[in-house]
């Protein structure tokens, strides 16, 4: 299996250098790139499979290119954003990207998101599945904006773990998935942020997904694994 | 160097010329009433016999003058001045006084008595109007000379009281009102200017610079707002340009400290890693909190109806996966209009304080009619209650009473009083009898 390709646009020459240097050590290789022209050039010269943007580019802002770049192609985007608000995070996710790192990041949690994205159902960056809405039981799920809406129409704030545990959970609706797939799925997402068990966070998303009366529609089955047991539909 | 007042100031009465206008004003309205109060002097009727006497004293001083020598007329004109009326004689008709009130009535009354009256082209004027009823008046002589009298006490009759009041009111009255009027109008674009002077400062609608007065009124007072006009544009030029200053130091601060990160990681020596890591972390909460705070100015968050228990909960998760003994005390579920990355940012700066003075922390969330009551409580060494109203304040550290490995720049606590001074609510502190501090988020359940 060959290493992936990442293509790196960042205008700092210092952590351009860390950043390709952190990821090539870690398997990955890099094509980087100081600003938008250079990132166009780079992609003529060979397939990527993953570009890796910091917003605040010189010329063009990173968000025009993300839109432009999305436009011409579906690979899977990450955005660097020294910003860090949470307006830059939706508007950033809402235009295609498929996931936002703040600066600054540390090695492991940049590899971590990296090989997430990477790791992430071909159908779902190639169907158009990120901008898509996810429906179970009442709840509604954008995965684009990673936001939750409870039946009663309310936004329900989960950890991004809790969320990736939730679109595990969802991409396999009546079936069960084993505990150790579903610790590799959250452990990849995590990075270094938090080491809770995947059964902490079931009982977690148990509680906020509990209705007036009645309970979250996720069942354990015993020895194996969970289960979300309700029909899911994408649109 | 700017010559920005003539720009400013169109043509307009000064001060001045309004105080001499409102004056014109009263003092018409003087003239009006006395004009009119001269108008119905000649319907005043007095009684009967104060006309009679009158009557035939000029009947008699006229017959006796016309027989009198022109040489003895003054001395007999004299001798027919009583302690009631004084008699004059004169060649000419002496000047009428120029404005004096006839009275018509009057000298009907007195024309029906004497008949003989009637040819003498009988005048009779109301003397020194409004003040004393006196009558003055006068009658020709068959040569062409004039027979002048004066009462000398108050026709009784003549009841001029109201009238004097009348006059004296009015005039007054209107000065009164129209002066009301015309200062108020005076005075709406200092009133306007006041109410936007008091807004200066407070973060504009959309931070391009507050609302400017319009430029109106007096000469003076245009002056006044223009130069308010353009020291406000001046502030928000010096507000804008700091924050965005700040901001962009912000911004640019964290670039460095990615690369510090990043190469905090190809450390061997493990404590120095963990270190420069931990240093890294706090300088990435001082840009944070301080961009949150300077942040004011973005545009604001749009009200989500959202489950803040669900908020209050991950947010005790969050802590919990930190490592800190911290709980959760409320409903599973509450819905509620709220800005939520706000409220979020807000909770999570009570809690980081909790759980960097105490060991345990509680965060309770309740509705209390229409107010939403989130609580956040440690058990640490609580505040000074002289420091309790200071703790609020931006970059005020409490370090001496709270220990000193505060991180950050003392913004915690001002960024959550900002935000619930947005919404209407309240941030209260307090020290728990059982040790420790409880502070109250109060915010309108909407």
């Amino acid at each position: 299996m060959t290493a992936p390709t990442i293509l790196l646009v960042e205008d700092d020459p210092a952590l351009r250098t860390l950043t390709a240097r952190a990821l090539q050590e870690n398997g990955f290789l890099v094509r980087p790139a100081a600003a938008a022209p250079e990132m166009w050039q780079a992609l003529e010269a060979g397939p990527v499979d993953l570009v890796l943007m910091d917003v605040m580019l010189p010329g063009t802002s990173g968000i025009d290119l993300c839109r432009s770049l999305r436009a011409k192609s579906d690979v899977p985007i990450i955005f660097v954003s020294a910003k860090g608000s949470e307006t830059d995070r939706v508007v950033g996710l809402e235009l295609g990207a498929d996931d936002y790192i703040a600066k600054p990041f540390g090695t492991r949690e940049l590899v971590a998101r990296v090989r997430a994205v990477l790791r992430r159902p071909a159908m779902e960056s190639r169907d158009g599945g990120k901008q898509g809405l996810i429906s179970f039981d009442g709840w509604t799920m954008n995965l684009g904006r990673r936001e939750l809406t409870s039946p009663g129409g309310a936004a329900v704030e989960l950890t991004g773990a809790e969320f990736d545990l939730l679109t595990a959970l969802t991409d396999h609706g009546g079936r069960v998935i084993a505990r150790e797939r579903l610790i590799e799925l959250s452990r990849t997402r995590l990075g270094d942020s938090s080491d809770r068990s995947v059964d902490v966070l079931i009982s977690r998303l148990r509680r906020k997904l509990s209705g007036a009366g009645h309970d979250a529609p996720i069942v354990t089955v015993r020895g194996v694994g969970y289960m979300l047991n309700a029909p899911v539909e994408r649109s | 160097m700017r010559r920005p007042v003539s720009r400013l100031v169109r043509p307009s009465v000064g001060v001045i010329g309004q105080v001499v206008a409102v004056l014109l004003i009263a003092l018409l309205a003087e003239f009006a009433t006395s004009t009119f109060l001269y108008e119905r002097a000649s319907s005043f009727s007095v009684q009967e016999d104060e006309a009679r006497r009158l009557a035939e004293h000029l009947s008699v001083s006229r017959q006796l003058l016309s027989l009198s020598p022109p040489a003895e007329r003054h001395r007999a004109a004299a001798s027919l001045t009583t302690d009631r009326y004084a008699v004059r004689w004169y060649t000419v008709r002496p000047p009428i006084p120029p404005v004096a009130p006839s009275l018509n009535e009057m000298r009907r009354q007195i024309l029906n008595w004497e008949p003989g009256l009637r040819g003498t082209d009988l005048r009779l004027r109301l003397a020194s109007p409004g003040r004393r009823q006196t009558v003055a008046g006068g009658l020709k002589l068959a040569d062409g000379s004039w027979l002048n009298f004066r009462t000398l006490h108050p026709v009784t009759g003549l009841n001029l009281f109201g009238e004097r009041a009348l006059l004296a009111l009015i005039p007054a009255a209107a000065l009164m009102l129209i002066g009301g009027v015309l200062v108020r109008r005076q005075l709406q674009p200092l009133r306007r200017l006041a109410t936007s002077a008091d807004r200066v400062g407070k973060g504009g609608s959309d931070g391009s610079g507050g609302d400017h007065v319009p430029v109106e009124g007096p000469g003076e007072v245009r002056r006044v707002i223009g130069a308010f006009n353009r020291m406000q544009d001046r502030i928000h030029r010096l507000l804008d340009d700091r924050t965005q200053a700040l901001a962009a130091v912000g911004h640019d601060f964290r670039t460095p400290l990615a690369r510090l990160r990043l190469r905090a990681d190809r450390v061997d020596d493990r404590a120095t890693r963990d270190a420069i890591r931990g240093d890294v972390a706090e300088m990435e909460a001082m840009v944070a909190s301080l961009l949150a705070y300077l942040g004011g100015n973005e545009e604001p968050e749009r009200m989500i109806r959202t489950d803040v228990a669900v908020t209050a909960a991950t947010l005790i998760d969050d802590a919990q996966d930190g490592g800190a003994d911290a709980d959760y005390a409320g409903p599973f579920h509450l819905e509620a209009q709220v800005r939520p990355v706000a409220l979020k940012r807000a909770l999570g700066n009570l809690v980081a304080n909790a759980t960097r003075y105490g060991s345990r922390v509680t965060l309770h969330l309740e509705r209390d009619g229409d107010w939403l009551v989130f609580a956040v409580e440690d058990d640490g060494p609580g505040i000074a209650e002289a420091d309790l109203a200071r703790a609020v304040e931006p970059f005020v550290r409490l370090d001496a009473a709270r220990g000193r490995d505060a991180a950050g720049f003392g913004l915690g606590l001002s960024i959550v009083q900002r935000t619930v001074d947005a919404e209407g609510g309240t941030l209260r502190l307090s020290n728990r009898p059982a040790g420790g501090l409880r502070a109250e988020v109060r915010l309108p359940y909407r």
